[in-house]
């Protein structure tokens, strides 16, 4: 840790990073079912489409995509490195807390009792979801004070569990229709949002991000346990609580929106952490790069994978995250 | 005596079920190094919490340089007190230059960077535990007396008045415990900490607490502790007390308890 004067190593690393990050929106841009070649994409973007429907497609179809699968990658990849990092737990995600079931129990509840209106609603419903599982979890950790890390993690699977009881008890009494509604939003997609849903989704993506780079430290310290954080003049409770609030926000926002989108909040901090290390700040920094990258091309598949569907993103993200770890746990053990 | 830099008085502290630490009272002297001894369960571990308000809700007053550490904010508390744990849990590989810079965070603002001054600050330190060669090796890797020498030095970033040990020589083979202390002893600030070896207590402490059953049973010299009295009625233990011919220091014999129950 030395702020955020990276050394020379990860200040390249994060420069290659970017500049792949560059190269894969301009590419992303370029994959759908109409065709547009790389430079069309570059006329379009900086100079003013030949075609009006090349324009339409590329301004008001695949940028909102492309830059919600980027605030969506950064924003689940630093809660989770966040939440692995405050709760010194290699497995915890965002995921773990019951934000995904609280927002399923929203989006249910939505599907069944508000179908006339379930564009407004759902993503309000499941928004207020979340923020039901983690307040939970989180009056769980003030009332044990949060003083065993494992507390606030078992809290967060048995709220999942709760809540998911309960959206599969209203969707088996209710109406088919909205279950299979609840069961494809839960898979995941960025096809819902619209450009003006990212002036909700990019304030709430950067101020997350950027409150939890002022904590950097902070976070770091917690790495060395509660004592010597404590020793070292940090209110570890209100820390933990402060950072889940955060990583609360981010995600209930992005699964309002995009549904479950599940390993890339645990998957990403685990191989950033190998090239930037484990302090906080180029954590961060690495997470927000790498994480919109991977989503940019799991989108990109999704879209192409099958010529004339859509794949959920969450089913991609959830096999490449499984054969990661298992990858990853075969190598270890060799 | 000079003036205290530390001054406990009463201090007590229970639990639900029984009393931990009993109406201990004692001050520690500026720069000086001091020696915690006692069986297991004295209450050692327990008093050092409460000096750095890992707990809170015991009765009596700890007093830094007049203050009562219970109005003193956590940050401001940390730049005076700094503590090295028996405990690390690393998940994550951090590099020994990571864990040096963290002792800085009672000094940094949310917004401000490391200075230059700071920055100087830990490469003296580095240089001082002999640990620079270990700058950007990762902590997990290194032996258990550099591990020990870097959360020193970690502690010594915070720039503390009094550094508290909970037992600095912990799973130490006897080269390194020597290295620990001996670093430990040349150290400009004031020393509090846990030991269970004695010898080692007698050799490199100045003032020695001996702490039984949440009492403090005595405290002074290592001549005026380490008595075969005291130790026999602390530790239950026969035991024979000479001088090191090496360093001219008090040394405790004990004997197996076999060979002094044998006829």
């Amino acid at each position: 840790m030395s702020g955020l004067n990276f050394s020379r190593n990860k200040t390249r690393l994060s420069l290659i990073a970017m500049a792949v990050l560059i190269a894969s929106l301009l590419a992303s841009l370029t994959f759908g079912a109409a065709q547009i070649s790389v430079t069309q994409v570059f006329y379009c973007l900086f100079e003013q489409c030949s075609d009006p429907l090349e324009q339409t497609l590329i301004w008001q179809i695949r940028m909102p995509r492309v830059l919600v699968a980027l605030l969506c990658g950064a924003g689940l990849a630093v809660a989770g490195a966040i939440l692995q990092n405050t709760t010194r737990n290699p497995l915890a995600e965002p995921y773990l807390f019951g934000v995904v079931a609280g927002a399923g129990l929203g989006a249910s509840i939505a599907s069944i009792w508000f179908v006339d209106h379930i564009g407004l609603v759902l993503p309000i419903a499941a928004f207020l979801g979340a923020i039901l599982a983690i307040s939970i979890v989180m009056l769980v950790g003030i009332s044990t004070k949060a003083r065993r890390v494992e507390s606030l993690i078992l809290a967060g699977v048995a709220v999942s569990f709760m809540l998911s009881a309960v959206s599969q008890f209203l969707l088996y009494m209710g109406d088919p229709f909205a279950t299979n509604r609840v069961m494809f939003w839960l898979m995941g997609s960025l096809a819902r949002v619209e450009m003006a849903d990212l002036s909700i989704i990019s304030p709430v993506i950067l101020i997350g991000i950027s409150l939890v780079l002022l904590f950097h430290r902070h976070i770091d310290a917690l790495l060395l346990g509660d004592e010597n954080a404590v020793s070292m003049g940090i209110n570890v409770n209100i820390l933990r609580l402060f950072m889940l609030a955060v990583c609360a926000a981010l995600t209930a926002t992005l699964v309002a929106y995009c549904g479950g989108i599940g390993f890339v909040g645990l998957m990403i901090p685990h191989i950033v952490r190998h090239w930037f290390g484990a302090t906080t700040a180029p954590l961060l920094v690495g997470c927000c790069l790498l994480g919109s990258t991977f989503l940019l091309w799991v989108d990109v598949i999704a879209r192409t994978i099958v010529e004339g569907q859509e794949i959920p993103i969450g089913i991609i993200t959830s096999i490449l995250g499984s054969i990661f770890f298992l990858t990853l746990m075969l190598r270890k053990n060799n | 005596m000079a003036s205290s830099l530390l001054k406990v008085s009463n201090l007590s502290w229970q639990t639900d079920q029984q009393t931990i630490l009993d109406s201990i009272s004692f001050e520690l002297c500026p720069q000086s190094v001091n020696a915690i001894v006692g069986p297991n369960g004295a209450g050692k571990t327990s008093l050092l919490r409460c000096l750095y308000k890992q707990i809170n809700n015991y009765s009596g007053d700890v007093l830094l340089t007049d203050e009562n550490i219970k109005n003193l904010s956590a940050k401001y508390l940390a730049k005076q007190i700094a503590v090295v744990n028996q405990h690390m849990p690393l998940s994550f590989t951090l590099t020994v230059y990571d864990i040096v810079c963290l002792g800085l965070i009672p000094h940094l603002s949310l917004f401000s960077q490391i200075s230059k001054q700071q920055k100087a600050l830990i490469e003296t330190i580095l240089v001082q535990l002999e640990i620079a060669n270990l700058r950007a090796r990762v902590f997990n890797q290194l032996s258990g007396g550099e591990q020990q020498r870097v959360l020193i030095a970690r502690a010594l970033a915070q720039q503390p008045k009094l550094l508290i040990l909970d037992e600095p020589t912990n799973h130490l083979d006897i080269h390194f415990q020597h290295q620990i202390l001996d670093l430990i002893s040349k150290l400009d600030v004031c020393v509090l900490m846990t030991v269970h070896d004695l010898n080692l207590a007698a050799y490199y402490a100045q003032q020695i607490l001996l702490l039984d059953r949440g009492q403090l049973v005595a405290h002074g010299q290592p001549d005026t502790v380490l008595t075969p009295n005291l130790i026999n009625q602390v530790f239950n233990l026969p035991v024979e007390l000479g001088t090191n011919p090496l360093n001219r220091k008090r040394h405790v014999y004990f004997s197996a308890l076999a060979e002094e129950a044998k006829p």
